[in-house]
């Protein structure tokens, strides 16, 4: 389970080009992205390893998240996750700095 | 379009309301399938946009839940998906989803996916408007079928008007909602009386047509029955010859009359002297069934009216004894086919009248009806109008004379 560094941290190209440009869309989508994303972290680091199924849902959705908004890196240690749940606490310091990455690129690209 | 987002993951589902509601369309958000399936049944969707997996009902339980719900129009399911493998896809098109949306959602993949959907929602409410105005005009012929019809059981024998001399039973069943047979019996004078019997080719509107034009024909209204002829201030009753000659001259087989042509027996029961004076023109023959019960045909070789231009019909006339009878049928009757291709035939008929001899001719005529029915062996519409008449003599008379 590693971090693959070769995809990108944040794509928003995508993003822009559904909400048409609209920044302050883009930006409060954003941000709610990552307020969910920390709420849903602290959900499976509380979540019981031997819950793998509810890690999985848990993983499922954030991966498909991740994706819809560029955070591809991310999206991907999830997609690692989803598939072998047991391996939770080994990937966690992985999360928070990938975590800490996309927040960091993220604010940087609402930043004016 | 209206369109319904059932998503559960917040980003998402706002980032797809985002790129739709630009695009023009209405937008309603739901956050599972539960909630997406209550606001489906309180609204009209044109299109619903669903992800896959949610809590409490799954994309494709949602699709399930609404195909198994018809409602008077279309609603075009989008499944989005990042499962590939053929066992979902076909669960999914059983489910009734239309078409898939990879995730995450790509703008151009999106716009193609809404037109796709759009020209599938038009056709589909054409097909819709298609079948409402022909189910209309469905239900407008039938009902217009049916009051004709209820316009022929009208045209046949009425028996508190007739006040009938002598025992008569009759029965009419069409084989679509309208018959080419017809039959009635028409007072003459105060103790003749009319009775015909008679077959339009083919059967349904057409033939029924022609069926009560002719009924018309032959009916008591001196003014337009061909039943009478005019002798300067009085009326003669026309010999059934004298009738069939006339109808064959005014209704020889044409392109006007689309090809029609029918068989027919009428026949001018004498109370005063029992006497059944009668002419075929190629009707199946008359039964007449003896104090015995032993029923033999009466043989006529006439061609149906219309067609030769000269019919050249003749009159016969029979001496009946009281108690005997005289049965009118179409070919419904006796052409009728079992499930093998056997037809009832007249021997059968015959049969079946000497075996139920002691009932009355009401009972007789049901039980024949029953018969042929049970010789049918479908249930639902017969294959051809069969039509019966059977009338019983009422007083004494010695014997036959034919002319």
């Amino acid at each position: 389970m590693t971090i693959n560094l070769h995809l990108p941290v944040f794509e928003v190209d995508r993003v822009r080009e559904l909400a048409e440009g609209d920044e302050e869309f883009i930006s409060d989508l954003l941000l709610g992205f990552l307020d969910d994303l920390q709420e849903k972290l602290d959900t499976i680091r509380r979540t019981s390893l031997q819950e793998a199924d509810q890690i999985k849902l848990l993983c499922h959705a954030m991966k498909g998240a991740c994706r819809n908004v560029g955070a591809v890196r991310l999206a991907d240690l999830f997609f690692q996750l989803e598939s072998t749940p047991e391996l939770g606490h080994e990937l966690f310091p992985q999360f928070e700095l990938v975590v800490f990455e996309t927040a960091t690129s993220i604010k940087a690209t609402l930043r004016p | 379009m209206k369109i319904l987002i059932a998503e559960d993951d917040s980003t998402s589902r706002k980032l797809l309301a985002k790129s739709l509601t630009n695009m023009g369309h209405e937008v309603v958000e739901a956050h599972d399938g539960e909630q997406a399936w209550g606001y489906f049944k309180e609204n009209r969707f044109a299109l619903v946009i669903t992800d896959w997996e949610m809590p409490r009902c799954t994309g494709v339980e949602l699709c399930a839940k609404i195909r198994s719900n018809p409602r008077n129009h279309y609603s075009f399911v989008i499944l989005l998906t990042v499962k590939g493998d053929k066992e979902s896809l076909i669960a999914a098109f059983e489910a009734g989803a239309d078409e898939f949306l990879s995730k995450p959602v790509d703008r151009a993949e999106l716009m193609a996916r809404l037109r796709s959907a759009q020209r599938v929602i038009e056709l589909e409410a054409k097909l819709r408007q298609r079948y409402v105005e022909l189910d209309n005009a469905h239900r407008m012929i039938k009902k217009d079928l049916e009051a004709a019809a209820r316009i022929q059981q009208s045209l046949l024998p009425n028996r508190e008007n007739l006040n009938l001399p002598f025992e008569v039973a009759w029965s009419l069943l069409p084989c679509e909602e309208l018959a080419g047979d017809i039959f009635n019996i028409i007072p003459l004078d105060d103790h003749r009386w009319g009775i015909y019997l008679l077959d339009v080719s083919g059967h349904g509107v057409a033939s029924a047509l022609m069926s009560v034009t002719l009924s018309r024909l032959l009916s008591a209204n001196k003014e337009q029955s061909i039943l009478y002829g005019r002798q300067g201030n009085s009326w003669d009753i026309l010999s059934p010859a004298q009738v069939l000659n006339r109808l064959n001259d005014q209704f020889q087989i044409s392109e006007e009359t689309g090809g029609q042509y029918f068989t027919m027996v009428y026949g001018i029961y004498n109370t005063k002297t029992m006497t059944f004076k009668y002419s075929s023109a190629g009707h199946p023959p008359l039964l007449r069934v003896d104090l015995d019960g032993v029923a033999t045909m009466i043989e006529a070789h006439h061609l149906p009216i219309g067609f030769l231009p000269e019919g050249e019909y003749t009159d016969k006339i029979l001496l009946l004894r009281s108690g005997e009878r005289l049965v009118f049928y179409s070919d419904g009757v006796v052409e009728m086919p079992n499930q093998e291709d056997e037809l009832f035939g007249q021997q059968r008929l015959a049969d079946h009248l000497q075996h139920h001899a002691a009932e009355t001719s009401e009972e007789l005529v049901q039980s024949i009806e029953k018969e042929i029915q049970r010789w049918y062996g479908l249930s639902g519409s017969l294959p051809d109008d069969v039509s019966l008449l059977i009338l019983r003599a009422s007083a004494e008379l010695v014997e036959d004379i034919y002319i």
